[in-house]
């Protein structure tokens, strides 16, 4: 037998525990996350580059280890996950039955290997620690408050021990039946040679049933072989196969006093470790051509257990330097590895709970990133940096700040196109703003400002309708909501500022007209509305009192009527001697004199001496 | 009988109408005063029809009126040229009022609202009656 070098397995559990560290640093970023979640490309297997083979990857979404040029299934990496969560939730340490199972199981692995430790030396346990062991193992088994903290495997490996024992009975009964064929067979040989020289008959026939003796003894020697010897190596296949199997299970003490008592059986020194017909080994991909033993696997197990002191060891120094979010990524890989390692399990309830608190965050931020809520993760990233003073939020802050600056920049976009009236480009910008984050609170402002400008320009609408009806009331009524649609509206301005002077103008008409009519001067009511009549005909208010007037001063009105047509006509002197007769029936109309005014002016002027 | 009552109402308005063309005649070559008016021209002023006048009155250019009214108001005046020109309003027949225009000398007395005037008037070519001579009533 040969034993060679250990490295591959416990290389292979130190790499998962700093793989899966790898994989809870994941950054959490989109991007990153989305490339952490693509499956690891498989490495070459046997290949030549020796760097290539040693190094290591975790697949996160199958939870598949590769290692040196072999894969190895360790389970749902989330499942794992929230069994760490869970142990981190649980409110109390080492329960008092547990203690004293951890120290029962110390003690063996103190008596089969001689050190505290576990680790793993070619030397066999003795035959007194050997039956100690097995006695211990069997104790463990019968007592169901430590029996319910390992699922009854120190009854396992007793229970593999005894197959393993009855088989190397057997065994030893089956090389006592073997020298019985072998003395048998140098017998029949020697009487064979002894009968080569006897050339008479019935030296012949003697020979000849010496023969078929022999023949008969062969068939029955093969026969017996065929069915003894693989029962034994069966037994031991299956011993092996069940500390490979503990070994997938990390529990690594187990591993050790498993194989410390095989290397007791096994005294003979085979303790290689068959891989072709191994199960375990076929599961993990293992390379026939590399080299296992139990004494590497029990090596790799006593290593990773050492592995895990260490990353509690780490831990627990962390946690003193208020050190979280690193503390979280140290106990996380301690765990992966150590999960039924007394120094994992006997970590204080109080720090766990502090390192929930932050790992829910840390997952919370990721989440919150994944999903583009950029107002969501700056609040966690405020709240880690509180509860976690070691988290490095710095690669966090720089993606939440572009990708918001990003946003904010199309919104504004959206906005001024939104100003100039370009819907197009506006939706545009908004779907930009949008992709890049979706729940940027400015696009409430943005609805709001949105719904204000369907307002507005509604309201001009409204505006210009009302404009062309020339309804100046319906204007008035509504004249603070127009004037604020129209701040921006030069234009629409001067035109609403007109239609409220023309108002103004109808109502003071309106109301000179009504004083004079109760004064009975109609005359003069008429001519109070006739020019603003003459303006707004649309008004209907107005239209109406015109009308009323109309009748009451039909005789004055000829006569003004009378006046301005001959005055459009260039009849100076009957236009005057109209508008004389005009303002003699109403002496206060101003029109009127001011027609008569001009009128003499121009006579004056003009008058010509006939000749 | 009824020859001889024709023949002798004949008579009569023959003999009248010679009377009326005697008594102008006279008039015409002394140069006298139409009334109490003065007429410098001797020009014959016919007599005004406001409501006539008024419907066109630069057909009226040239023509001579004697107008009688009211002084309704005096509308403008000038002293271009020298003299007071002054531009009234005359309150006439039929509610009418009628521009006249009143050069300097063409009035001896102070023109003031509300008197009663005869005047003598040519129409300009504007259609503007133009005293000649303006005087109370």
């Amino acid at each position: 037998m040969k034993l060679t070098k250990i490295p591959p397995a416990a290389l292979l559990l130190a790499c998962l525990a700093s793989a899966m560290a790898q994989e809870t640093n994941a950054p959490a970023a989109p991007a990153a996350s989305a490339n952490a979640e693509a499956p690891a490309p498989a490495p070459p297997r046997g290949g030549t580059d020796k760097k290539d083979e040693e190094m290591s990857a975790v697949n996160p979404s199958t939870g598949a280890v590769t290692f040196n040029g072999f894969s190895w299934n360790i389970g749902d990496l989330p499942a794992l996950d929230m069994r760490y969560e869970r142990f981190l939730m649980e409110n109390q340490s080492l329960m008092k039955d547990e203690k004293e199972y951890y120290h029962q199981l110390q003690s063996l692995i103190v008596l089969l290997t001689g050190n505290p430790f576990g680790k793993f030396g070619p030397q066999a346990p003795s035959r007194a620690s050997f039956e100690k062991a097995f006695l211990a193992l069997q104790e463990i088994e019968n007592k169901p408050d430590w029996r319910k903290f390992d699922g009854g495997v120190a009854g396992q490996i007793a229970t593999q021990v005894e197959a393993l024992s009855v088989k190397l009975r057997e065994s030893r009964d089956t090389k006592g039946q073997a020298a019985k064929f072998e003395a048998r067979r140098r017998n029949l040989e020697a009487s064979l040679k002894f009968l080569e020289t006897d050339t008479s008959a019935p030296g012949a026939v003697r020979r000849q049933r010496l023969l078929e003796e022999k023949a008969r003894l062969q068939t029955e020697r093969a026969a017996y072989e065929a069915e003894s010897l693989p029962s034994l190596m069966m037994a031991k296949a299956q011993f092996q196969v069940y500390i490979f199997t503990l070994l997938a299970q990390r529990r690594f003490q187990h591993v050790v006093v498993a194989a410390k008592l095989y290397q007791a059986l096994i005294a003979d020194g085979d303790l290689g470790m068959s891989q072709k017909n191994n199960p375990v080994s076929r599961e993990m991909n293992l390379d026939a051509d590399l080299p296992l033993t139990t004494i590497s696997v029990a090596q790799a197990a006593s290593m990773a257990h050492e592995d895990v002191r260490r990353g509690v060891e780490a831990y627990e120094n962390q946690i003193a330097a208020s050190m979280l979010d690193a503390a979280d990524r140290t106990l996380h890989a301690a765990f992966m590895l150590g999960e039924y390692m007394p120094e994992v399990r006997a970590l204080p309830a109080q720090a766990r709970m502090q390192i929930l608190a932050v790992r829910q965050a840390r997952k919370q931020l990721n989440s919150a990133l994944n999903a583009r809520d950029y107002a969501q993760a700056k609040t966690k990233v405020e709240e880690l940096a509180k509860l976690a003073p070691d988290f490095d939020a710095t690669a966090n802050k720089t993606q939440i700040a572009v990708e918001t600056m990003k946003s904010d920049a199309f919104l504004l976009k959206g906005k001024n196109a939104l100003f100039d009236g370009d819907q197009a480009a506006a939706e545009n910008a908004f779907r930009e703003a949008a992709k890049i984050w979706p729940t940027n609170p400015a696009f409430e402002k943005k609805d709001e400002m949105s719904g204000q400008l369907d307002e507005q320009m509604k309201l001009k609408k409204e505006l210009d309708n009302l404009l062309a009806r020339a309804d100046y009331r319906l204007i008035a009524d509504r004249a603070e909501k127009f004037a604020a649609a129209v701040h921006d509206d030069p234009d629409r301005q001067k035109k609403l500022r007109s239609a409220m002077d023309g108002l103004k103008q109808i109502e003071r008409a309106l109301a000179k007209y009504e004083e004079l009519s109760r004064a009975g001067s109609h005359y003069a009511a008429w001519e109070a509305l006739e020019e603003a009549a003459g303006k707004h005909p649309k008004d209907e208010p107005l239209a109406l009192a015109y009308q009323e007037a109309t009748v009451k001063a039909s005789d004055y009105i000829g006569g003004v009527r009378a006046a301005q047509k001959a005055d459009q006509e260039g009849e100076d002197v009957a236009a005057l001697a109209a508008y004389l007769a005009a303002l003699s029936k109403n002496p206060t109309s101003e029109s009127v004199k001011a027609s008569v005014k001009r009128l003499s002016r121009k006579l004056m002027d003009t008058q010509t001496p006939a000749p | 009988m009824r020859q001889r009552k024709k023949s002798r109402s004949g008579k009569l308005i023959a003999l009248s109408a010679l009377g009326i063309a005697l008594l102008l005649a006279a008039l015409y070559f002394s140069g006298a005063k139409i009334g109490s008016l003065k007429n410098p021209g001797g020009e014959k002023f016919g007599t005004f029809s406001a409501a006539g006048f008024l419907d066109n009155p630069k057909t009226h250019a040239g023509n001579h009126y004697r107008i009688e009214g009211t002084l309704d108001n005096i509308l403008d005046s000038s002293t271009a040229g020298g003299g007071v020109v002054r531009l009234v309003s005359l309150s006439v027949e039929g509610g009418r009022f009628v521009p006249l225009l009143v050069p300097e000398g063409s009035s001896a007395f102070a023109l003031q609202r509300g008197q009663s005037v005869v005047a003598l008037c040519e129409v300009s070519i504007e259609g503007l009656p133009v005293a000649r001579s303006i005087e109370k009533k």
